[in-house]
């Protein structure tokens, strides 16, 4: 009796065993995390990301991991997707990854080639934002996402020019600080998109975009910028000062004028350059 | 034409060529600029070098000056030219003194040099710049700068 009780243990106990092994393997399967591969070839200057057997949201996931920014998704589909993508940017990389389901929106700091931030609206109702991170993921409820659905989208691979006046009206100054440098290297002053942007630079809130606004046009053979460098001389912000005599050339009047500026280095600088201007006329 | 008035001549040529030499080493200034505030602020300067009868270009010269007023920013410059680089600093800001002269041996065409400095705060710089054939002398050098700023 003993051993018919024992062996009836050793059964059930197996059939126990044997269910247990048969859900685990169940559950894991349920929870397989599918595969994922993102690599970053920087000497190529590209990205290539692979996912199988994923939904959006884990290879968003996995995918600011892995590129140490942040991304926020809302509605976007929980359907497992496989993808195979490639580009030659971050950007490049979550279009690709997500295809037409949803808008997106860049948000860039001192790189303009690698964002910091990535929302993708999904192409439905917005009633939440998930955010992942390399932090804990969090959900928070934010319908004001819904206001920045369609703001823009870039492509850094077209027309850099383009891109750089777009970002020249990004709500980030230093984003605009930047785009307006790169502006330098691009363009002339004189093109009337350019001239616009330029404009409106010059009024700018941020003492850095005006700074380089005042460096572009004063640097700009293709402009005549003297008036813009008479009111620049007079702006609140040194640096801005600074810019506008270093930009000066020629100009005696206004070097002059700088002499008698509040800020020292601006002084200097003005005193150094007419000093130059002296030497020069006194070698010819 | 007697020995002693030929030496004379010739001495009197030479005084004349160490006057004028001075002038030549220092005929290439970039004259005072200013670096912006940005702690990225850079200012970049292509510069090119050729024959000007004198011999093609073996190498280019330059050096920086940190201007006043003293201020915490170290003014750095740098030439690139096919793949190749050089890099120098003046330590001491405000004073006469420049940098160390660093040089770029890549012959004729253009090399790019950049100015710039080690953290945020306006900085005033000037450098000098030459372009030398493999013997010492002064070459063709681009005499009007055209710079490019990215703050």
């Amino acid at each position: 009796m003993a051993l018919f009780a024992s062996q009836k243990m050793t059964t059930i106990n197996f059939f126990l065993w044997a269910w247990f092994y048969g859900w685990a393997n169940l559950s894991l399967a349920n929870s397989s995390p599918g595969f994922f591969e993102m690599t970053a070839d920087l000497n190529a200057k590209g990205w290539q990301l692979q996912a199988k057997q994923l939904s959006l949201p884990q290879i968003l996931e996995r995918l600011a991991d892995k590129a140490k920014i942040s991304i926020h998704y809302s509605a976007v589909s929980e359907q497992l997707i496989n993808i195979d993508c490639g580009s030659e940017d971050l950007a490049g990389l979550v279009k690709c990854a997500a295809g037409d389901s949803a808008d997106l929106m860049f948000r860039y700091g001192q790189s303009t080639t690698h964002p910091s931030e990535i929302w993708l609206i999904g192409k439905g109702d917005t009633t939440a934002v998930v955010t992942s991170s390399p932090d804990k993921p969090i959900i928070v409820k934010d319908k004001s996402v819904e206001s920045r659905a369609s703001v823009t989208k870039k492509d850094s691979a077209k027309n850099p020019e383009e891109n750089l006046l777009v970002l020249a009206k990004s709500p980030d100054p230093e984003v605009r600080a930047d785009a307006i440098a790169k502006l330098s290297l691009s363009g002339t002053a004189s093109d009337a998109p350019i001239k616009k942007i330029l404009a409106d630079a010059l009024q700018d809130d941020n003492p850095r975009v005006r700074e380089q606004a005042i460096a572009k046009l004063a640097n700009d053979a293709s402009y005549q910028a003297t008036e813009q460098l008479h009111s620049a001389l007079q702006d609140s912000n040194a640096s801005v000062r600074l810019m506008a005599v270093d930009a000066a050339g020629n100009n005696t009047q206004l070097l002059q004028q700088a002499l008698t500026d509040s800020d020292e280095t601006v002084r200097l600088l003005a005193t150094n350059k007419l000093q130059q201007l002296t030497k020069t006329t006194t070698n010819k | 034409m007697k020995t002693s008035q030929l030496k004379a001549v010739l001495f009197s040529l030479s005084v004349m060529a160490a006057a004028i030499a001075p002038n030549l080493a220092n005929a290439h200034e970039s004259g005072p600029r200013a670096l912006g505030s940005g702690a990225g602020a850079t200012d970049v300067y292509p510069i090119s070098c050729f024959d000007d009868g004198n011999g093609d270009a073996s190498y280019l010269t330059v050096a920086v000056q940190d201007l006043a007023p003293v201020a915490s920013p170290t003014v750095s410059i740098q030439i690139f030219k096919d793949g190749f680089a050089n890099s120098g600093s003046d330590l001491v800001d405000g004073d006469a003194g420049t940098s160390p002269a660093i040089k770029l041996k890549r012959g004729n065409g253009t090399y790019y040099v950049m100015v710039n400095k080690s953290r945020g705060g306006a900085e005033n710089y000037q450098f000098d710049y030459h372009c030398m054939t493999a013997t010492g002398l002064h070459t063709g050098t681009t005499e009007s700068l055209i710079y490019k700023q990215n703050q």
